[in-house]
């Protein structure tokens, strides 16, 4: 016998309603009501057309959270480097949101220039593609008039992160959304925990520990008939060029939340280690597999940030805020010490994120999270250059750095030369600290 | 190994409920007994006729450590499932009351911990993306049956497994999916037929032959010596067996977290059951979308924690994973639901199999 969701909605009032508990989201619900004057599609239109920047599986989650903050949400247009995957996305969202995907197949694109064809045929991008791309498309996106949402890493080299900042404020300047996929920020528990850190909970910050350690990256085996490139893209974690490595990747949240914590401040000065011991087969193309990062704050306060992606190791995803007064646990919602709280209640980030997005995109005045997007990242990218150079870098000398990975993104083409090539035994060189130049 | 001590505390403990006492000759025959067998049991060994009243099932991890667990005998016998109207609290879907008739099974007496469920993924956690449908039926079909190392297993999760918890707290944030696939490593391992309880016979063990509303009587103010729940859990999980068992000597059957049963779910089913009254052995609906978890958790209210009261997942718990499609292994951040392990026993050998297939 099947049955649906639906049905044991209707029958049972739940513990947990996790989505549309904010109210936000219920301002998104009757945003139909409200004034669509601001907007960029046709007046009297309830329809906002969204196209989606890389068919990954985040991506594909966020589309579907789009169409879940505005029912006049349309997926109108996908791109990815392979068609397949734009059609097994596409299909998946059709079960899942029905006739809100309408994207028919002459607007699914694919290669390099895909984007330019998703951004014509829409009034929000969501950008979720190899993270090289970030800044690049969400400037084309803006250029064009087009309202943002753009999953973190916000570059993955000081050059690509400077153009996200100016994207950003172009995108303040057009009165266009800029939303970050840095979720921390939308967390209403992490929000208030972080609230009170501030109002003086803990005393003042002393250090913090971050910690992102757990098994690695999806593994995808070599398809048969796929270039170099092809190759490189398909597994877009493995390869520096692409995806920025660990602590850019993903240590990224970990450092935005302790960035947070010390009021949106960023660190003078870090050191890092870093190398490779379990992935250093040629599948795991040219990132290492475990970093740690030190960073200080002009306070004297201190980071210590830890990222690895090994299977069978010790695991933690946690941020530990240590205060003269106490101790927070930012993931946990939770304050020892001086004083004891707890966080009750559920959200979930992810969703909020576009029940701000589009209840902005219909209502107004646009959000812009361009601030902490841009600062965030550059901190996970000076920490990246210290565990590949072995040496310390500065704040002040990761801004002046015009450094990037090549090629430019808009060099980019299909069918060109890999930028890293494997050597006679398959494997992929990887950065040498103590002899690696960057900045 | 187990010590001397423990066994005759368990002898002790398990026929102690029943008014029965324990002499010297039966420990000593159950000793011999017990050199003979992969695992220790406790109860009556010596006596040939039924199952042991429990036995301790003991596993060794890949890195050589070796994790124990306990399972009790849960005598067959036939209970009303559901709720009675007016039951304060109660949801449509507790009902209507109908008649089931259990067959005897061991269940584990705690939630599987956090370091059971370790061994388990690191055994068998796999870096390579979900394979698609079609290569993974391909797959399946390649694995020699009982062989552990060919097992497919999860994918690593998001985040951190234990989300912060200690080894012995209950294992979460897993599938049913996930789950299921658990108890096939566990059989695989021991060569004993280890699987979730069906939602049928949840109730009835953790109703423990009582007709009240929480199994100990009715009244709420006793619970907190029996189950970590929203008044008194601190919004954490605790640590197994802390609590008061009931008197078939399980754990933590309410609260803590959440237990995943077999059956899926459907507002329907105590109807189309009723219908079929009395019903051996139910499974639940033949076909669904979701399963049915049970017994409440640190975050539930009193009435949540009934033994008639029932959950099943909802689409929240999929809200940890920001993806599509949605990992078939985690459920990222939900650290309210887990499981335990049931095992059937063969109805010819009328004991728990030996381990030897």
């Amino acid at each position: 016998m099947a049955h649906s969701n639906e049905s044991k909605k209707e029958t049972r009032t739940t513990r947990r309603d996790f989505l549309k508990t904010s109210t936000l989201a219920a301002s998104a619900a009757v945003s139909g009501a409200l004034d669509v004057s601001r907007s960029v599609f046709a007046a009297g239109s309830d329809t906002i057309r969204v196209g989606v920047i890389g068919c990954g599986g985040r991506n594909a989650g966020a589309a579907a959270q789009a169409l879940t903050a505005d029912s006049g949400a349309r997926l109108a247009a996908m791109c990815d480097i392979f068609m397949d995957r734009v059609k097994e996305k596409r299909q998946l969202l059709k079960e899942q949101k029905g006739s809100q995907v309408t994207v028919d197949d002459d607007h699914c694109f694919t290669g390099f220039d895909g984007y330019k064809h998703v951004i014509e045929s829409s009034d929000v991008v969501l950008i979720a593609n190899a993270a090289k791309f970030h800044p690049f498309h969400a400037m084309a996106a803006v250029e064009a008039g087009k309202h943002v949402f753009v999953e973190k890493p916000h570059g993955i080299d000081p050059a690509g992160v400077k153009l996200m900042q100016r994207a950003s404020e172009l995108a303040k300047q057009k009165g266009l959304c800029f939303v970050s996929g840095l979720h921390s920020r939308y967390h209403t528990g992490y929000a208030e925990t972080v609230q009170r850190i501030h109002d003086g909970a803990i005393g003042d910050v002393v250090a913090i520990e971050e910690n992102f350690l757990r098994g690695p990256y999806g593994v995808i085996e070599r398809k048969q008939g796929l270039s170099e490139v092809e190759w490189q893209c398909s597994t877009q974690y493995h390869f520096r060029w692409l995806s920025g490595d660990d602590v850019v990747q993903s240590l990224v949240h970990n450092l935005d939340r302790s960035s947070w914590v010390m009021r949106n401040q960023a660190p003078v000065k870090c050191h890092g280690l870093g190398g490779r011991s379990s992935m250093t087969e040629p599948i795991y193309g040219d990132v290492f597999d475990h970093h740690s990062v030190v960073y200080e704050f002009e306070s004297g306060a201190l980071i210590y940030a830890f990222c690895r992606t090994t299977n069978g190791c010790y695991d933690s995803s946690s941020s530990i805020i240590l205060g003269s007064k106490g101790k927070a646990d930012i993931m946990r919602c939770r304050i020892w010490g001086e004083t004891n709280w707890r966080w009750e209640g559920r959200c979930d980030p992810y969703q909020r994120e576009h029940d701000v997005l589009f209840a902005a995109i219909r209502s107004g005045p646009p959000v812009n999270n361009g601030d902490y997007m841009a600062r965030s990242t550059m901190i996970s990218v000076m920490g990246q250059i210290s565990c590949y150079t072995g040496r310390e870098v500065t704040w002040e000398q990761v801004n002046k750095s015009d450094f990037y990975y090549p090629p430019k993104p808009e060099e980019c083409r299909d069918g060109m030369e890999p930028p890293v090539k494997a050597g006679a035994d398959g494997s992929y060189p990887v950065p040498k600290p103590g002899f690696t130049q960057m900045i | 190994m187990l010590t001397w001590n423990w066994f005759t505390y368990s002898v002790k403990k398990a026929w102690g409920k029943h008014g029965l006492k324990v002499n010297r000759g039966v420990k000593h025959l159950a000793l011999a007994v017990l050199s003979l067998i992969a695992f220790q049991c406790w109860g009556a060994p010596g006596e040939a006729q039924g199952p042991a009243k429990g036995y301790t099932e003991t596993v060794t991890t890949k890195s050589g450590e070796k994790v124990s667990f306990k399972m009790v005998l849960i005598p067959g016998g036939t209970f009303l499932m559901g709720s009675p109207e007016g039951e304060p609290g109660r949801k449509d879907d507790e009902g209507p009351q109908h008649k089931v008739r259990i067959d005897q099974f061991y269940l584990c007496t705690t939630e599987t911990t956090i370091e059971l469920f370790l061994a388990y993924y690191y055994e068998t956690v796999s870096a390579k993306k979900d394979f698609t449908e079609v290569e993974e039926a391909k797959k399946e079909a390649e694995q020699v049956a009982n062989d552990v190392d060919a097992m497919t297993g999860p994918t690593p999760v998001y985040g951190d497994m234990t989300m912060g918890y200690g080894k012995t707290h209950p294992a979460i944030g897993m599938t049913w999916h996930n789950a299921m696939n658990f108890c096939e490593w566990l059989s695989r391992k021991t060569g004993r037929k280890y699987r979730l309880p069906t939602e049928a016979e949840w109730e009835y063990a953790c109703r423990a032959g009582a007709t009240n509303v929480f199994g100990f009587g009715n009244d709420p103010n006793q619970l907190a010596e029996f189950a970590w729940y929203k008044t008194n859990s601190d919004g954490e999980t605790h640590e197994v067996g802390k609590k008061k068992t009931n008197v078939w000597g399980l754990y933590d059957m309410l609260g803590n977290v959440s237990e995943w049963v077999y059956d899926f779910y459907s507002p329907q089913a105590y109807k189309d059951a009723a219908n079929n009254s009395p019903a051996t052995n139910l499974r639940g609906p033949t076909a669904g979308k979701v399963h049915v978890a049970r017994g409440g958790d640190y975050t539930s209210p009193i009435e949540d924690m009934r033994c008639a009261a029932r959950t099943f997942e909802e689409e929240g718990w999929r809200s940890g994973d920001p993806q599509i499609p949605k990992s078939k292994w985690w459920l990222p951040g939900m650290d309210f639901i887990g499981f335990r392990a049931a095992m059937s026993i063969d109805p010819n050998a009328g004991k728990p199999n030996d381990g030897q297939k």
